[in-house]
């Protein structure tokens, strides 16, 4: 159903339709922006990568295939640029991470709450790049198993494979990080 | 999609692969791991409560919302509208309005250039030809031959 319908959306953008637009934006500018994000560790990253993605899917819009979903293709894109730009990095700084807040929590809790969450980003950010894509597609983005894999172009036993081996790298990471 | 019955090993494999979590387990697994976990449960705590606390520290990691500017940044990247396209190629009115003057202007240049030009061209070739025949001018002749 999502298929038509973005097929639908993706006619119409390409002929420059404002709603078609700002409704693929709005169905797929945060599952990009979260893959790049949890990809990348850095906020001004994963933006500017989100910005290249739909870039180039505006230009890829008028010689559009539907050979694959249009949610594929474009996380498959920002995987890549995200892939790219970790390449080109020699190591991650921890200053990078997003900050977030929760107005509903102490500040002990916050902070508590923060170190944790920080923690966590800052482990799935260390992981090896492919595990790290594993991960956020499947675990935190919610992507089937047969969609995480078209998009990361492997099996699905390979995916799973990958995933086995992230949540391991994980766990340890944090383990050692909180000392227990 | 058919149910796949799946062994111990295997089920401790998806714990391990996606969490204690059935529903996020392959769709065709999931009556299986059901079935296994409901029949011997002693067998896969250990692995579950492992599991289970690794889910809940990615469960705490909050979804990414699209940022405002982000998204009228991504908007404003996209194609216009085909109407925008088109009008973006149409000349600004001064410059047909320029070359209506423009060609104007020649044209009268030119008419009057050619009006005076024309007589004057004339009367050389008539006085080359008076010249070839020994005469001595045109004008001289024209003289000559003014009624009196």
């Amino acid at each position: 159903m999502a298929f038509s319908s973005d097929l639908d959306q993706i006619t119409r953008a390409a002929a420059g339709d404002p709603a078609a637009v700002s409704a693929l934006v709005d169905r797929y500018s945060s599952g990009v922006l979260a893959v790049a994000t949890r990809m990348l560790g850095d906020v001004q990253e994963a933006e500017d990568v989100t910005q290249e993605t739909f870039l180039r899917a505006w230009k890829a819009l008028p010689d559009w295939e539907p050979r694959a979903k249009f949610s594929t293709w474009l996380h498959r894109v920002a995987l890549n640029l995200c892939y790219d730009r970790l390449r080109k990095r020699r190591e991650v700084t921890m200053e990078h991470l997003p900050e977030r807040t929760d107005p509903a929590l102490n500040p002990a809790e916050e902070l508590e709450q923060k170190q944790r969450l920080r923690a966590v980003e800052a482990a799935i950010v260390a992981l090896p790049e492919r595990q790290a894509a594993a991960l956020t597609l499947c675990a935190l983005q919610g992507h089937s198993q047969a969609e995480a894999a078209e998009i990361m172009e492997v099996s699905v036993e390979a995916l799973e494979s990958l995933l086995a081996r992230a949540r391991r790298g994980l766990r340890a990471s944090l383990m050692e990080r909180t000392g227990s | 999609m058919s149910a796949r019955n799946i062994t111990a090993e295997r089920l401790l494999a998806l714990i391990e692969t996606y969490g204690a979590d059935v529903d996020a387990y392959p769709e065709d697994e999931r009556a299986s791991a059901r079935a296994l976990l409901k029949a011997e449960p002693q067998a896969f705590a250990a692995a579950l409560e492992e599991a289970r606390t690794l889910d809940l520290l990615l469960q705490a990691v909050p979804p990414v919302d699209t940022p405002a500017d982000l998204r009228t940044r991504l908007i404003d990247s996209a194609p216009k509208p085909a109407r925008a396209a088109g009008r973006r190629w149409r000349l600004p009115v001064w410059i047909p309005a320029g070359a209506i003057a423009s060609l104007s202007l020649g044209l009268f240049a030119g008419m009057s250039v050619a009006q005076t030009s024309v007589p004057a061209q004339e009367d050389q070739a008539q006085e080359l030809v008076y010249a070839a025949l020994g005469f001595d001018t045109y004008s001289i002749d024209l003289e000559d031959e003014a009624p009196q």
